[in-house]
């Protein structure tokens, strides 16, 4: 009965069903809590069969309801959404388990896990979709979920944080409709395969809708995926949500608009794009900016979770950066630094979270001798600004070191000197909370590590830290293969 | 799994693992902890030398870890070079291990010292054995960031303000070496040491890369004008750990600039890239503004601090003549360097660990109470004037001869000015102490006038060393400088 080719549409299903399943069974929460946990291990085994098979035998496309294109949807599995659902679907999971086990900071459990599983639905949509209306719904459908779970903490802060963050985001939700329908206009098609075919011979008649449209894709993708300048919803969104959601969106949700992005680039109009139009440019100065900015406002803080939200800008920019660089190199670090970035920041956010649940300070200046208290989750902590820094060693290096080597390829000498400087500008702003904390004087003694649980995702994530620091080579062809995608 | 088990290797992950072990174990037992502590550089020490035959044939070790972080890989080499370095990272290391146990003592939190130290032992070893600039790259970052916890042991304001400055520049240091490592990836496709070099001509991006590692190397080696640092962060830390500081870690600075000069870029295209006169331009500034400086210092730490940043210079010196000769006077004196500083560090720590004072106008007639360590001291401040036949002699003698081999007699002149500053900065001490009016008598007890053996012995042992290195020349030491010096010489093509 069950056969490979339905994978891709089960991930989706299964989490959708399982979002409509866990409110109605609120009463028992073990069950919920079980079955919150048992879609998101399905899911893994999933992304893991899909990336087998997509390395094995080549894209694989499916057919929605035995419906073919161009009327049917259909979701294109090639390797860059293989890997894409790979990294969603291992680093989502255990952010579930955390959330599952860690102390609750919401007060409808249930409703925070169903919005947590749409958001995944939705994120596993985007990163597959071969048709862009398709592409479009599920980017609403996240951003509702990435609103809703910043909101379900029910702080005035929180609340509005999220409020700000769904008025932008229904700004670039309007700007990504808006294109979407001028490339239909020009086109007569929403299956990317065919609008493809379609733009070869219409796109020299129409090139104004086309620089319109595309105008609008980016400004609409660019405030989804906080691209300088329009980051301006992220810090307070990231800050103020429940520990759980901070990493989820942090770590995986922007970085799913970038996906997105650069999917419909690829598999509209092929990077060529990047030269006709002068997107390239105009990307390259964004993506600079924002490393140089996130990293300059990063430095300032002294709320924690601010920091590190400032810091996504910066490393937002990083994966802008390597996608608009356009070199082999430069490519492979920024779908390296996806994965990487997703490591790093969901530890961090995570530890930190922890931190604050267990001595209730949210300062760097507050958190004095902490580390003698909570030995571990800042030895985690530790290890993930190491990487964040890029120490060699650790897994920030390897992007780190793909982005500088493709700058160089590229001849821009000077993007490998700003990632240097930007790693500098990391140290800065992260090393201070990490002395704070070993050093200086002892902190209260009740400040105890949280339970076993909750520890063990924070190992984990740092064990990967460590592990893709120095053996790359596991995903190394699966990267390969999605930087082929780009840059053939 | 068998790769991993080869002696030099060994010599690196050893330390590593007793970081771990001596992290678990301290707990239960500070005499393990300890024991462990001292351990580690002896089975570096021995590991390493475990090679000696091999490479005295002519042998160069190498073994390479290409799985490991492609496309670069990881490599482990031997040569002549890495084995005189390493034995002496490794042996002084010992003694200091040794000394550090009585002395950490009556120290505050012991149990983040030793670990740390041993870590940092770990990055230093791997620093030394590493076949290739990007090994030797993971390995001093391991040992720059494992450092700064032994630079504000103390933590008190002062040290945290010097450990930043220390971290800070240590990144920045880090990140230089990180361009230009990826520079000469990009501009050759590999990173691995080759002798006579593996650059082809001194492109822009070349020469780029070349500062790169000037300022990476040179932030780490205390090159004036990057050693703002230094005199900080040595004087801060607990003594053995400034002896190893000053003694050792400096000297993987220019370690790593003779690998890069020799054996990344080769002699001739930094000769052609007109490199070799920004060399000596730092050198005669740092020799000069070092030893000028110390003589202002009270502070007998920071006098050994300001002293140790004129000596960098003096090994630069012997790199950038890109001769034969001063290239042996070099790479000596990282071995008579480090015996001597590690020597003035220890005696200096004994004296403050007995009596408190810091200040070398107050150490008047303490020689009289503590004869020996007192003349371990002058032995080692007597080499540093360059008095034969102690070590510190036959590396100014090499340089000396070298420079004027290459012409440039004005290098002689500056060798014997910096000999009479670091007359003027020593020699009141040794006077002082030895031979000043003896009021500081009452405040060491009589019972307490020596040292505790674990601590003399170290000192001892290296003072000793210090005159009898050159009276018996098959210690061997010079002959190994001479073939490192003749290798990197050497040119396959």
């Amino acid at each position: 009965m069950f056969s490979i080719s339905h994978a891709p549409i089960l991930m989706v299903v299964t989490l959708l069903m399982t979002a409509f399943v866990v409110p109605l069974v609120r009463k028992n929460m073990r069950l919920a809590k079980g079955l919150f946990l048992g879609a998101g291990l399905i899911v893994v085994a999933l992304a893991v069969l899909i990336t087998l098979e997509v390395l094995q035998s080549g894209t694989m496309i499916y057919a929605v309801g035995e419906w073919s294109a161009p009327h049917g949807i259909e979701l294109v599995v090639d390797a860059f959404a293989a890997y894409a659902s790979l990294v969603v679907s291992v680093i989502s999971f255990i952010i579930y388990w955390f959330i599952v086990f860690a102390p609750r900071e919401v007060n409808y459990e249930a409703g925070y896990y169903a919005l947590i599983l749409l958001l995944s639905a939705a994120m596993h949509g985007i990163v597959m979709a071969g048709d862009i209306f398709n592409l479009f719904v599920f980017v609403e459908i996240s951003s509702l979920a990435a609103v809703a779970i910043i909101a379900v903490k029910g702080t005035k802060e929180s609340i509005e944080a999220s409020f700000r963050y769904l008025m932008l985001s229904a700004l670039g939700s309007g700007g990504l409709l808006f294109s979407i329908a001028l490339l239909f206009m020009i086109t007569g098609h929403l299956n990317m395969g065919y609008m493809r075919v379609a733009l070869a011979t219409t796109a020299g008649q129409y090139p104004l809708n086309l620089l319109t449209a595309l105008a609008f894709m980016v400004i609409g993708l660019g405030v989804k995926s906080a691209l300088f300048p329009l980051h301006i919803w992220l810090p307070d969104a990231h800050a103020n949500a429940p520990t759980g959601s901070s990493a989820l969106l942090s770590g995986l949700v922007v970085k799913v608009y970038v996906i997105a992005f650069m999917r419909i680039a690829y598999m509209l109009l092929g990077m060529d794009l990047f030269y006709i139009l002068p997107l390239r440019q105009i990307l390259l100065v964004l993506a600079a900016l924002a490393i140089i900015a996130g990293s300059v406002f990063a430095i300032v803080q002294d709320n924690i979770k601010r920091l590190l939200a400032f810091s996504t800008v910066a490393q937002v920019g990083y994966i802008f950066l390597g996608f608009s660089l356009l070199t082999a190199r430069a490519v492979e670090g920024a779908i390296w630094h996806i994965l990487i970035h997703a490591i790093m920041k969901t530890l961090l956010f995570l530890a930190v979270g922890v931190v604050i649940q267990q001595s209730g300070y949210k300062k760097i200046s507050q958190v004095h001798g902490l580390a003698r208290r909570m030995p571990l989750t800042f030895a985690c902590i530790t290890l993930g600004a190491l990487s964040m820094v890029g120490i060699p060693g650790t897994a920030g290096f390897i992007s780190k070191l793909y982005l500088a080597l493709g700058a160089l390829d590229a001849g821009l000498v000077i993007f490998a000197v700003l990632i240097l400087i930007s790693s500098l500008l990391s140290a800065i702003y992260y090393f201070p909370l990490i002395i704070t904390a070993y050093f200086g004087h002892d902190a209260s003694p009740d400040v105890k590590e949280p339970s076993l649980a909750v520890r063990l995702p924070l190992v984990i994530l740092s064990l990967a830290i460590l592990f893709y620091g120095l053996m790359p080579s596991m995903l190394l062809p699966l990267v390969r293969q999605t930087a082929l995608l780009i840059t053939r | 799994m068998s790769l991993f088990l080869q002696s030099p290797v060994l010599a690196v992950i050893i330390p590593l693992l007793f970081f771990v072990v001596i992290y678990m174990v301290e707990r239960r037992s500070w005499r393990l902890r300890n024991a462990l502590a001292v351990l580690a550089p002896l089975a570096s020490f021995v590991f390493l030398a475990s090679n000696y035959s091999r490479v005295l044939a002519g042998e160069r070790v190498l073994i390479e870890f290409p799985a490991i972080l492609p496309p670069l890989g990881m490599s482990f080499s031997v040569d002549y070079l890495s084995l005189l370095v390493g034995l002496v990272v490794s042996g002084v290391w010992f003694l200091v291990a040794v000394y550090s146990t009585e002395y950490m003592v009556k120290e505050h939190a012991k149990n983040r010292y030793y670990p740390f130290s041993t870590l940092t032992l770990a990055g230093t070893m791997g620093v030394v054995l590493s076949g290739d600039l990007f090994t030797l790259f993971l390995f001093f970052e391991l040992m720059s960031l494992s450092a700064y916890v032994l630079v504000v042991h103390e933590e008190t304001a002062e040290a945290m303000r010097a450990g930043y400055k220390y971290l800070v520049l240590t990144i920045i240091g880090g990140l230089a070496l990180f361009f230009a490592i990826i520079a000469v990836f990009e501009i050759a496709g590999t990173v691995s040491f080759a002798s006579g070099g593996f650059i082809a001509e001194a492109s822009g991006l070349a020469v780029l890369a070349f500062y790169g590692f000037l300022i990476g190397f040179g932030i780490k080696a205390g090159i004036v004008p990057l050693h703002v640092w230094l005199p900080e962060a040595h004087p801060v830390a607990p003594s053995p750990a400034s002896a190893l500081l000053s003694g050792i870690m400096l000297k993987t600075g220019v370690y790593g600039l003779i690998r890069v000069v020799f054996n990344v870029f080769g002699h001739e295209v930094v000769r052609a890239g007109g490199l070799d006169t920004v060399l000596l331009g730092l050198a005669a500034v740092t020799i000069f503004l070092g030893s000028a400086v110390a003589i202002a210092q009270d502070d007998i730490k920071r006098r050994l601090a300001y002293s140790s940043v004129g000596q960098m210079g003096y090994i630069l010196l012997g790199i950038g003549l890109l001769q034969e000769r001063a290239l042996i006077g070099a790479i000596f004196h990282i071995f008579a360097h480090a015996i001597m500083k590690a020597t003035l560090f220890l005696s200096a720590g004994a004296i403050i660990y007995k009596t408190g004072k810091r200040r070398v106008s107050e150490w008047r007639g303490l020689g009289r109470e503590m004869t020996v360590t007192m003349v371990s001291f002058t032995v080692a401040a007597l080499s540093m004037i360059g008095i034969p036949p102690l070590v510190g002699f036959v590396s100014k003698w090499e340089l000396a001869l070298g420079s004027l081999d290459a012409g440039s007699w004005g290098f002689v002149i500056l060798l014997l000015l910096s000999s009479l500053m670091n007359f003027i900065y020593y020699f009141p001490v040794i006077q002082n102490t030895l031979f000043g009016e003896q009021h500081a008598a009452k405040e060491v007890s009589p019972k307490t006038r020596e040292l505790p053996l674990a601590m003399l012995a170290p000192i001892v042992f290296m003072a000793l060393v210090i005159v009898f290195v050159d009276l018996f020349p098959q210690s061997g030491v010079l002959d190994l400088a001479k073939r490192a010096a003749q290798a990197l010489f050497l040119v396959v093509k």
